[in-house]
């Protein structure tokens, strides 16, 4: 009787302005709104439910995992390990000082963006990330340099901040580019140092630089961006010195660089640097033969470098063994490193070599005075010298192996100089280094040898990462097989399926 | 369900809508791959991305007539009729528009046979674009076959799921507008606002507008950076339309309208 009742109840109806319902409708209704409510509300919940954060990081960062075969968009397990070495307290607080870019493609953010997410994602919070435009809120130039000492109103650059101190980041910089495309303006990227750029950054500001460098500047050398790049990616801050009569290295130089001079460093420099090197002074060379400098033989630096026993000729290496010529090159060519440095450049045992010169040992006759071959040529080698009048080469027939690359030192000597000498670019130039990125043979063993000079190791140093090549073999992607691919996939295949449709159509349209 | 799957996925090739969807999707894959083609450089996951902005246009050509097709010839009363759950047949017809994407993804399948033939590169970030691109498919189809249940009308049904898929598309534009609209308002002098505070109000409603945006959530995967929650995201939101979707059409037993 009560389940009639029940029955009863549900079917009756009730009149409302004149509208007659069933009770039961109602019922429906506020289900089928209350079901759907309910199922939003938990859809929203559980997308919300991500961006929750734990011990900092949101449950998406945890949930997130980069599969690329060059792990572009990951921090490396050397950045993972030295921020979480840093105190749970520390604060680096990185500051993109523009809108956050929305579309990525095809951008230098690409690769920038998504790894600083990580770099948030893997530190435990102690990395934030943040974009603030300065044009919306001004304070944030204030904020991050309080005494005003870099223009940050006017770059869109990465601020990394911490206890203070600022390092400022353009996104054009954590790229190296192919410099005979950059000479036209062209930016052709050949190396993406994302990470060693903001790990260095990050280890820079948490423990300050460890060492310094010298570049000796004002004889015609080129640039050295790149190598202070690398200097500073392993915590050496560099400075320029320029070269003058009274020339003095400062006392707090650790390495003094030498760098591409196309013009002799005077008699006062070379006395100021033997000094230098008396005083257990680490000091780079590298000079080449090409085009500014074929008519300077370098007297007052050979004059310097006889105090470890080595001299520069004012010559040119060229290679007459085919198998060492790059693209039948003879000046442009590989050169053998000498066993004992091989693992100074990831196993490499031929390294690149253009326009060099070569080096030999000086007649300095002390014996405490040791040096050492790096890089050497076939002993399929002629030297030759530009006429400086005809401006023709001027070749010995003499064969021979030269050296393009020496090392020097003192035995026994409580704390020794010591010298590399480079007959060649192809180690220290900013051409080379952004052609061929900070993962090559040479760079990695210019990195090497500075590290070892230093004595420095255990510095932390990020690789550069290869980007990614999306071109195809040029050989099969001829005029022909494009013309036929374009008529095949944008002509005839769709012109097929719209008849297919039409014959179809004309079949069915009476049924 | 496998009943109604079986024959929505055939009636999308006894019309001209599969050829014509097949034929449109067959020219602008092909276009936007010999562009790249020709260069030297093919990145198949551009070309992926690229066609996931055309689903505007695929999407609802591909659903505006799953339903209202039914409703105009009277047959929609086999769904209630039938011994078939009505969410077996929203399934059903999901699952067939989704097939008839994948169908017409054979294209980009050919394509990436071609780019791997010509020494190009196939890689994990390629892959992440089909995963990104089928799960965006669920999201604008739902969507599709949710406006598709409102009408009668194919048209109507097509457009409205044009402007929804456009506007969910347009997303960041939309919030980067609100965003000023907002500005402007509390810029007002009537609020009397700290300029800071207005610009930090107007980046929170520009950033919950974003939230929504399917697009920049996935962004990532073409780099070959996978990540849980944007795949989350598009099912759920794919699961709420088609929830509406079947609630609508459970409308019929109770409504008297």
């Amino acid at each position: 009787m009560s389940k009639d009742n029940k029955v009863d109840n549900s079917v009756k109806t009730k009149k409302n302005d004149g509208v007659k319902s069933d009770i039961r409708n109602d019922k429906l209704k506020l289900f089928s709104i209350g079901s759907f409510l309910i199922l939003l509300v938990s859809v929203l919940a559980i997308n919300i439910i991500f961006g929750l954060k734990i011990n900092k990081t949101t449950i998406d960062d945890y949930l997130t995992y980069d599969m690329s075969s060059t792990g572009q968009n990951s921090v490396s397990e050397i950045t993972i390990s030295y921020l979480n070495s840093l105190p749970a307290n520390t604060n680096i607080r990185i500051v993109g000082l523009f809108d956050k870019p929305k579309s990525l493609r095809d951008t230098p953010y690409e690769y920038i963006v998504p790894l600083l997410d990580d770099y948030v994602a893997v530190s435990g919070g102690r990395v934030t990330v943040e974009y603030i435009n300065p044009t919306t809120y001004p304070s944030i130039i204030s904020e991050l340099d309080p005494r005003g000492v870099y223009d940050l109103a006017n770059t869109s650059c990465y601020v990394i901040s911490n206890g203070g101190n600022i390092i400022e980041i353009m996104p054009v910089d954590c790229f190296t580019y192919d410099s005979e495309y950059l000479q036209y303006g062209y930016y052709l990227p050949t190396s993406n140092i994302v990470e060693s750029k903001f790990t260095s950054a990050i280890v820079n500001l948490t423990q300050g630089y460890s060492y310094k460098a010298y570049f000796v500047t004002g004889l015609g050398e080129g640039t050295h961006t790149q190598l202070s790049n690398m200097f500073s990616a392993l915590g050496i801050e560099s400075s320029d010195i320029q070269a003058s009569d009274n020339f003095e290295v400062p006392a707090d130089c650790d390495l003094l660089v030498i760098n591409g001079i196309s013009s002799d460093i005077t008699s006062s420099m070379a006395l100021g640097i033997q000094d230098y090197l008396g005083r257990g002074g680490k000091l780079i060379v590298a000079v080449n033969y090409y085009n500014t400098n074929v008519a300077e033989s370098y007297p007052n630096l050979n004059s310097l470098l006889s105090y470890v026993n080595i001299r520069i000729q004012n010559a040119l290496v060229m290679e007459n063994d085919t198998s060492l010529q790059i693209n039948s090159d003879k000046f442009n060519t590989l050169v053998n490193l000498n066993s004992a440095f091989t693992s100074m450049a990831g196993e490499a045992t031929l390294l690149r070599n253009s326009y060099a010169r070569p080096i030999t040992t000086a007649d300095t006759p002390f014996a405490y005075i040791q040096t050492q071959p790096v890089v050497t040529t076939s002993s399929n080698v002629t030297l030759s010298q530009f006429d400086e009048n005809t401006g023709n080469l001027i070749q010995n027939s003499v064969l021979g192996q030269y050296n393009v690359g020496m090392y020097a030192t003192y035995e026994g000597t409580p704390n020794p100089p010591e010298v590399y000498v480079f007959g060649t670019m192809t180690f220290t130039s900013d051409e080379y280094i952004s052609n061929f990125g900070f993962n090559d043979a040479n760079v990695v063993f210019t990195r090497n040898i500075v590290r070892a000079l230093l004595k420095a190791e255990d510095t932390v140093f990020v690789e550069g990462k290869a980007l990614s090549d999306y071109s195809i073999d040029t050989t099969k992607v001829t005029s022909n097989s494009v013309t036929v691919l374009t008529f095949v996939l944008i002509a005839i295949v769709p012109l097929a399926l719209v008849i297919a449709g039409v014959i179809v159509y004309n079949k069915r349209k009476n049924l | 369900m496998t009943a109604v799957y079986k024959r929505e996925l055939a009636s999308y090739f006894r019309s001209p809508v599969g050829y014509v969807a097949l034929a449109l999707y067959g020219f602008l894959s092909g276009f936007f791959f010999i562009n790249q083609y020709s260069g030297g450089n093919v990145n198949v996951s551009n070309e992926i991305m690229s066609l996931a902005s055309f689903f505007v246009i695929i999407v609802p050509v591909i659903t505006m007539g799953l339903f209202a097709e039914d409703k105009k010839r009277g047959t929609e009363v086999l769904f209630y009729t039938s011994p078939v759950s009505l969410f077996d047949v929203v399934l059903g017809k999901f699952f067939a528009a989704i097939t008839l994407i994948a169908i017409l993804f054979v294209n980009v399948l050919v394509h990436m046979i071609i780019t791997a033939a010509s020494g190009g590169v196939v890689n994990i970030g390629t892959w992440g674009s089909v995963l990104v691109y089928f799960f965006l498919a669920m999201l604008f189809i739902s969507i599709g076959i949710f406006a598709s249940a409102l009408t009668d009308t194919q048209i109507i049904a097509a457009i409205i799921s044009f402007v929804v898929i456009l506007c969910v598309q347009l997303l960041s534009t939309i919030s980067s507008l609100a965003s000023s609209a907002v500005a402007s308002l509390l810029s007002a002098s009537l609020f009397n606002l700290n300029p800071e505070k207005v610009n930090s109000v107007c980046d929170k409603v520009a950033s919950a507008i974003s939230w929504l945006d399917p697009f920049s959530k996935t962004n990532d995967f073409r780099y070959g950076v996978f990540s849980i929650s944007p795949l989350v995201y598009c099912a759920s939101m794919a699961l709420v339309f088609l929830f509406l979707t079947y609630r609508i059409l459970e409308k019929k037993r109770w409504s008297q309208k």
